[in-house]
């Protein structure tokens, strides 16, 4: 009966324990429970094999990173070199001509348009990195998060079944694959744009342009059109931002008590905004189609005018009247 | 010796236990409070290796003690030890989930690691848990600030200052202060000065009073004061 009696008083001293220190929880299973069955060998090979997935993306990513720097600060070299072919370029151009001269003056042609060409190769190149780069920086910040959540979920069920230190070392993982994630997320992102001054496209025509001139006012409104094109699309950025920023605020509406608090106010205040930046985007589509429509006009008529002045050119040669 | 005389000696050494643990229990809970005291002492001195140490004895002897488990989380926060920071206030996460102030610190984790997103999702959780819990809005505030979306954060800034004006209290002066700069960014200059002109009245001096009448300068003046009435909503943000 000595056994019963031990445990009776033992079970009263615990039973104490809680009482005597006040804010504490009941001890339940602690640091130094035993540890609970491991996990299925199954589970733990999928874990692993989806932290290689995420260390594998992460590799390429900085690989990727390294390329592009040092492709970035090869063509930066090559630029100047490039500058400074064109400065010899020019100066010869101005110097007598002479044996020397010429031919120093086509070797140096020959070794820019080397670079040049290059230099278009590289860009090309790069653009492509970059998207790749992209690309791989979106895909290694959504397995980053998944498998962060993952981590998150076993810290939890780890703390729940007194494993401690095993939920220790689950929470210090996922916080490193979070800051993984949120750094590719970041480095994903395009810079940031900044709009371009209206173009006008006001410029009087005298009636007498030629139809090059024609063509080339053409050019310029559609060069204008272009910067409107960049200036709406960023509009469309700032309005997808303030949609977004609309959900927020609803949210903190249903949080608020009273329900006509302030994200009440601010959301009627956003609204009125998104309303402005509407209006915005709607005047560019219009002033857009304006400039797409007087270069397609100045266009067909330096058509149709070409077309006469060649019809009247061929009558003066074969002698037809008109 | 019959059975009761043999029983005895055991109920005396039963009896002895438990006086024995009687008498040692507040002992021992005065010596976790003194080790708390201790803790906290450290830490508001910046002595974080010795506040971990006091908190941890405190954990060795009772590994759930939610107290210690909060200021362990807070020691290692200021010391910049984001990961153990982290692992402790999650572990306190699963075990306290109703504890609006464990996803504030949690919160502040996300901010030092730079992870914006998770800041902002574990101070809504706080004032979902809390919805008065006033730290958690200037945080959230501040987060919108951050993210560049400033009529959520003119909308927290605006609560936090109805939230004062219900109390009776004054708002925190610098609530004032960001939030004319929130409104002067959205284009709402007189908004701006009435707020600054506030704040200025609260905190006359100090690096920010300076600013606030720097900015005043260039401000238009705000209109004056209207006769005195019931306290009037903040500008732009009331319905």
């Amino acid at each position: 009966m000595r056994t019963p009696r031990v445990a009776l008083a033992a079970a009263v001293l615990l039973a104490a324990l809680p009482a005597a220190a006040p804010a504490q929880p009941r001890p339940g299973p602690a640091r130094t429970a035993p540890p609970a069955a491991p996990a299925a060998p199954a589970i733990e090979a999928d874990l692993a094999a989806r932290r290689s997935e995420v260390t594998a993306l992460s590799r390429e990513v900085a690989d990727l990173t390294r390329h592009i720097a040092e492709n970035r600060k090869r063509a930066a070299e090559l630029t100047e070199y490039g500058g400074t072919l064109a400065e010899r370029v020019r100066r010869l151009k101005k110097s007598p001509s002479g044996v020397v001269r010429d031919a120093q003056l086509k070797d140096d042609l020959k070794e820019l348009r080397r670079v040049l060409a290059t230099l278009r190769n590289m860009s090309h190149v790069q653009r492509i990195l970059e998207t790749t780069l992209s690309t791989r920086q979106v895909a290694l910040a959504r397995k980053a998060e998944t498998e962060a959540s993952r981590l998150l979920d076993r810290g939890e069920e780890a703390v729940r079944a007194g494993r401690d230190d095993d939920a220790g070392r689950e929470f210090r993982a996922a916080l490193a694959m979070l800051r993984l994630g949120s750094g590719a997320r970041i480095g994903a992102r395009p810079p940031v744009r900044e709009p371009v001054p209206e173009p006008t496209g006001r410029f009087a025509l005298s009636g007498h342009e030629t139809p090059d001139e024609m063509r080339e006012l053409a050019l310029l409104l559609r060069d204008g059109a272009d910067k409107i094109k960049w200036n709406g699309a960023l509009l469309v950025e700032v309005l997808g931002r303030l949609r977004a920023e609309r959900e927020t605020l609803e949210d903190l509406r249903a949080l608020e008590t009273p329900r006509d608090g302030p994200a009440e106010g601010a959301l009627a205040e956003l609204d009125g905004h998104i309303g402005q930046v509407t209006a915005e985007l709607e005047r560019l589509r219009r002033l857009l189609g304006g400039f797409l429509a007087r270069a397609n006009i100045l266009e067909q008529q330096a058509d149709r005018e070409e077309v006469a002045m060649l019809q009247e050119a061929g009558r003066a040669a074969t002698g037809v009247a008109p | 010796m019959s059975r009761p005389r043999r029983a005895l000696p055991r109920i005396a050494a039963l009896g002895a236990v438990l006086l024995a643990a009687a008498l040692a229990l507040p002992a021992a809970a005065d010596t976790m409070r003194e080790r708390m005291d201790a803790g906290d002492r450290a830490l508001a001195a910046g002595r974080y290796d010795a506040a971990r140490e006091a908190y941890r004895a405190v954990l060795r002897a009772q590994p759930r003690n939610r107290e210690a488990m909060r200021r362990l989380g807070a020691a290692d926060l200021a010391d910049g030890r984001l990961e153990d920071a982290f692992s402790t206030l999650q572990t306190l996460r699963v075990l306290a989930p109703e504890d609006a102030g464990v996803r504030l610190s949690l919160a502040r984790v996300y901010r030092e690691a730079g992870l914006a997103d998770r800041e902002r999702r574990a101070l809504l959780e706080a004032i979902r848990l809390d919805p008065g819990m006033t730290e958690a809005h200037l945080g959230l505030a501040r987060a919108f600030v951050a993210a560049e979306e400033l009529f959520a954060a003119g909308s927290e800034y605006a609560w936090l200052i109805a939230d004062a004006d219900r109390a009776g209290r004054p708002p925190e002066p610098v609530v004032l202060f960001e939030l004319a700069a929130v409104r002067e960014r959205l284009g709402r200059p007189a908004d701006a000065a009435r707020l600054l002109t506030r704040y200025l009245a609260l905190a006359p001096s100090g690096e920010l009073a300076d600013r606030a009448r720097a900015a005043l300068a260039r401000l238009p003046a705000p209109k004056p004061a209207a006769a005195p009435g019931p306290p009037a909503a903040e500008p732009g943000v009331a319905p």
